[in-house]
């Protein structure tokens, strides 16, 4: 294709050629192509790679000029545009530095981001999509600050991230393995859900906030463990640091959490056990919270102290049992299952 | 080149247009880009067509380096052709440096048996060349209508003849010989496939047969199904037949290595691959001699590709194109295999 324009860009008469890119946009609109199909046309007649971020439907499509897809991250545009109507949404080319604009890139980039228009014009703009690009980091401020107005949001909003598909909060999307819902103010939060929750005081927060909320969500419990299953960044201190430094496959490396993880295979109640005793002010109290008796649980922390050198009462041992609990949920944040 | 073509108008070979199937919508614009690239091949548009494709490359853009940054040696060898006929230029590329024999590709051009060059399309060829797995060797046969059948058949057989006696020199593994070629081209690797079986030799380990260009009846529904579009519509088809077989294309005196679709018997013919659109006038005949080999014994892959028309795959970007190339890249390098 890009041969074919090639040889109209050095003909004698460049309005061919701008006709033929006029051409070519027209008739995928007129044949209702796909808007994926639109990139690839993008990409072919700019002879360079090129991209669509969808802010509504939260994705990225890149693709050379051959067809091939490229990792859904832009690289360096050349030059980008925003699609008329359709917050959050832009096309961009990206010529290399080596490579001098082509006399046509800006007309097919118009082309494009108007056929990317025309053929969503049936899509409504869902609260879904509004809340995505809400959250977007990738989205430039005014699309942000649209996008939450019309949900009727303003300052301060809490985000919510669950793994829960159904959240009882107004203006729930998936992103992701997350749903995730921003609520006015401060919400009432039902019992019986697992969450994370983190406040933006600004609009333009909102991004930051969403992977606040993600971290306090890794160190919740499940909903009938022992431990808090509701979480707000702002109570989580210092321990919020755990959460957004570790990922979950560096916290699994830890010793103590692989400790803890040989421990379960066979003796499942470890991680309850020290997260009773460490919540709980007496042992007593941890008993009756885990439903066992008063020595059952002196003999399971004895084992624990034994077997992978935990003892809640030495000098040290609790900050050890806690932030090793921390690390534990942190490297299984991702073992639940959805809406547990 | 003949003052004029015979007699027969289109009207005494077509009959209505049939029912096509839709272009895919990616391929649309394509479609409508090509069409106004050149003109309907006539006597009269010949050289200019032939200026077009023969160069290899399009005007304005550079021709591909087929030594590959010099990884790829390039030669060009002057053969006997068929008897009592001109020598026969082939283009070889072969890996450079030492390396055990790898499997031959004898390339058979396109351009409806009347434009095209040893040079067209080998660019695709290439990359199997430069990794080191194949030589490419392509054929320059004589055009019609100035050189009407048998010439351009015989002359794809005399290429194809001396590069298996010369396999060694080559580097060319002789169980390993592929004769493949596009359109036209594969109409031809049909017909010199069909001539090496009934001449006993050489022995083909493949032949891979690119949207072929196979029967001059017009008598199958694809064949009446395009005109004015698609590239290769049937009245640019019926030049090229035309121009091939004279006033004998329809009748009773072509023979099946000019018409490959004519072969009544398909057995012991090499294992095959076919691909062709859904909207092209070269369909039913692909379709048809593909199930035939099938029928005779010989194994073959068959793909149609919905919604693509004659040479879409030029439009690489499209996502039925990248299918197509991908399954037949795919193919290609199975065969290539030791």
């Amino acid at each position: 294709m890009r041969e074919l324009i090639g040889a109209m860009e050095s003909s004698d008469d460049p309005a061919a050629a701008a006709l033929r890119v006029i051409d070519h946009f027209d008739h995928l609109v007129e044949e209702r192509a796909t808007i994926t199909a639109v990139v690839r046309a993008t990409a072919a007649l700019a002879g360079c790679p090129a991209g669509l971020h969808d802010g509504e439907r939260g994705d990225v499509r890149r693709f050379d000029p051959e067809g091939k897809q490229l990792p859904g991250t832009e690289q360096a545009a050349s030059a980008r545009l925003s699609v008329p109507g359709r917050i959050g949404t832009w096309v961009w080319i990206e010529r290399p530095g080596t490579q001098q604009a082509g006399s046509l890139d800006s007309l097919i980039l118009e082309r494009a981001a108007r056929t990317v228009q025309a053929l969503h014009r049936s899509i409504s703009r869902t609260p879904d999509s509004l809340a995505r690009v809400a959250c977007d980091p990738d989205t430039t401020e005014s699309d942000r600050r649209s996008a939450a107005q019309a949900l009727g949001l303003s300052a301060p909003v809490t985000v919510v991230v669950s793994t829960s598909p159904g959240l009882p909060v107004p203006h729930a999307t998936t992103m992701g393995r997350y749903t995730v819902a921003l609520a006015a103010e401060a919400p009432a939060l039902p019992f019986g859900l697992r969450a994370g929750t983190a406040v933006a005081k600004d609009l333009a927060e909102l991004p930051a906030t969403l992977d606040r909320a993600a971290a306090a969500f890794r160190l919740t419990d499940r909903l009938d463990g022992p431990g808090p299953s509701l979480l707000g960044y702002e109570d989580l201190g210092a321990c919020a640091a755990l959460a957004e430094r570790f990922t979950p496959q560096d916290a699994a490396a830890v010793p103590d959490v692989q400790s803890l993880d040989e421990a379960l295979a066979t003796h499942p109640w470890v991680v309850d056990t020290l997260q009773a005793a460490l919540d709980q002010t007496s042992l007593r109290q941890a008993a009756n919270s885990l439903h066992v008796h008063h020595s059952t649980l002196q003999e399971r922390l004895a084992w624990v102290e034994n077997r992978i050198d935990i003892g809640l009462t030495r000098p040290g041992g609790r900050q050890r049992a806690a932030v090793a609990v921390a690390l534990w949920r942190i490297a299984h944040c991702e073992d639940a299952a959805p809406g547990r | 080149m003949p003052d004029q073509m015979p007699d027969e108008t289109s009207t005494d070979v077509f009959g209505a247009v049939t029912t096509r199937p839709p272009f895919d919508p990616e391929l649309v614009p394509a479609e409508a880009m090509l069409r106004g690239v050149g003109e309907a091949p006539t006597i009269e548009t010949l050289p200019a067509l032939r200026a077009l494709v023969s160069g290899g490359t399009i005007p304005g853009t550079v021709p591909t380096d087929l030594t590959a940054d010099g990884r790829v040696h390039v030669e060009e060898r002057q053969v006997p052709g068929p008897d009592g006929a001109p020598e026969v230029t082939l283009l070889i590329l072969r890996p450079v440096g030492d390396r055990a024999p790898v499997a031959g590709i004898f390339n058979i051009h396109g351009g409806g048996m009347i434009s095209g060059s040893r040079r067209t399309g080998m660019e695709l060829l290439l990359p199997y060349v430069a990794e080191g797995n194949a030589v490419a060797v392509s054929v320059e046969y004589r055009l019609a209508p100035e050189h009407p059948d048998p010439a351009p058949v015989e002359d794809c057989y005399a290429g194809l003849a001396w590069t298996a006696k010369h396999a060694v020199e080559l580097g060319i593994d002789p169980d390993r010989l592929i004769v493949l070629g596009g359109s036209a081209g594969g109409g031809l690797a049909a017909g010199t496939a069909l001539l090496a079986r009934d001449r006993g030799f050489p022995a083909l380990s493949h032949q891979v047969l690119l949207c072929p260009m196979l029967d001059d009846r017009f008598v199958t529904h694809s064949s009446q199904m395009l005109d004015g579009e698609g590239v290769w519509d049937r009245n640019a088809n019926l030049f090229g037949w035309t121009s091939l077989l004279g006033e004998r294309r329809g009748g009773p005196d072509v023979s099946q290595y000019a018409a490959p679709a004519r072969a009544q018997d398909l057995a012991g013919l090499p294992r095959t691959y076919i691909d062709t659109g859904s909207v092209e006038v070269f369909r039913d005949e692909a379709v048809d001699y593909a199930t035939r080999l099938s029928q005779a014994g010989v194994s073959v892959d068959l793909h149609m590709w919905g919604g693509a028309f004659h040479g879409s795959d030029m439009a690489t970007h499209a996502a039925v194109s990248q299918a197509s190339i991908a399954t037949r890249d795919e193919f290609i390098r199975r065969a290539l295999e030791a």
